[in-house]
């Protein structure tokens, strides 16, 4: 049966580690559930705008951005330091998302913008359950998730 | 039909390990022995799909029987437990096509009985390297490579024997159906090609893969995957 939700957003990646593979295909229809799902999201996001509070600055290089997608795509967790004792928080995760999508404005990566779209579904599934303290960042973040996948559809279907 | 005396396979019951034996069964390949990794736990990746290319009720069971081959039977297991290891250890047969589950990635022990084990990668190497490389390839370019290594410790990193492109305007697929039809079809097609080479030369020549152009791939964001099914050949 062919499910109606976009449900990637709805599970914790962290317990369910297989949940991306083999993911079964539900045609055109599953594109516009995604974006329905996000636009809801974007909404509860604008609404919370207002309530911003001052966030640490985290420098992100390249390299680094590289670095922690590829380790969250093998942990499903991101660490700031090699010992694995500080953890992102869920406004890191924004933080490394919204430079990311600064990144692939400029240039698509698939193999980056894949871990873009899963650690926005990780976003997407903490947002109602976690603080978060830059509102304003995850609002322009899937603003631009948003305009990336539609130059694609445009170019590739 | 005449085994093949120094070739084995390394398996689990799956839609590849099925694409391989069956395309090597009508050409005529009979490996001398199969270890099969007997899974209970029905996994999505494990379904096979009814199709047109291969023959997706492969009985492993009777094709050994009737042919005479080694069949070993490993219960329950994975295919790092040492019951794999030991097995595989102990076969007569140097080439070992290798057809495990998804996410099996063999132990480095496996390096040390000196075996050679022969893996088709989905990709073009060293530039795709990972997983669901198809689904990129195909958004990139859109075509779809594969390569024919011999494993070694480091992941989709061994010496490349042969590798192939086709272009999708001249490749009729539905590409809805890659994961389980085609991507297994297209992988036992090349794999048969390899296997010919080497029952002809009796070994088989390889390259190291050239250090530039490195890229490694994850499992493809389900949208990414749509675009790619979805996309303009």
């Amino acid at each position: 049966m062919i499910k109606k939700k976009y449900i990637y957003d709805q599970y914790d990646q962290a317990k369910n580690r297989s949940l991306y593979q083999y993911s079964p295909f539900h045609g055109k229809k599953f594109l516009n559930n995604f974006f329905s799902s996000r636009n809801k999201l974007l909404k509860k996001v604008s609404e919370n705008k207002s309530n911003i509070e001052k966030n640490d600055e985290i420098k992100f290089s390249k390299k680094k951005i590289i670095r922690y997608c590829k380790s969250f795509e093998i942990k499903k967790k991101i660490y700031f330091d090699k010992k694995q004792k500080n953890e992102f928080n869920l406004s890191d995760y924004v933080s490394l998302s919204y430079k990311i999508s600064s990144y692939l404005l400029n240039k698509i990566d698939y193999s980056m913008l894949s871990t873009f779209l899963k650690i926005n579904d990780l976003i997407a599934y903490n947002y109602r359950r976690k603080k978060i303290y830059n509102n304003e960042k995850l609002f322009r973040t899937l603003v631009t998730e948003n305009l990336i996948i539609k130059k694609i559809i445009d170019e590739k279907i | 039909m005449k085994k093949f005396k120094n070739l084995a396979i390394l398996c689990a019951k799956n839609s590849r390990s099925i694409a391989y034996l069956d395309t090597l069964k009508k050409n005529k390949i009979l490996p001398n022995t199969i270890i099969l990794m007997d899974v209970k736990k029905n996994y999505k990746h494990l379904k096979i799909k009814k199709n047109n290319f291969f023959n997706s009720s492969f009985d492993i069971d009777l094709f050994s029987s009737q042919n005479h081959i080694n069949l070993i039977k490993i219960k329950n297991s994975k295919i790092n437990d040492l019951k794999c290891i030991h097995a595989t250890k102990n076969l007569k047969e140097n080439y070992i096509i290798y057809a495990a589950n998804y996410g099996d990635i063999l132990s480095k022990k496996y390096f040390y009985l000196k075996k050679k084990f022969i893996h088709v990668h989905p990709g073009k190497l060293p530039e795709y390297k990972g997983s669901t490389t198809y689904y990129y390839e195909i958004l990139k370019k859109n075509s779809i490579s594969y390569s024919v290594i011999f494993q070694n410790s480091k992941i989709d990193n061994g010496k490349i024997i042969y590798s192939c492109t086709y272009d999708l305007k001249k490749l009729k697929i539905k590409k809805s159906e890659i994961d389980h039809v085609h991507d297994p079809y297209l992988r036992s097609l090349i794999l048969l090609n390899v296997i010919l080479k080497l029952k002809k030369m009796k070994k088989l020549k390889s390259k190291k893969q050239a250090k530039k152009n490195q890229k490694t791939y994850y499992v493809i964001h389900p949208i990414l995957k749509h675009i790619s099914i979805l996309s303009k050949i």
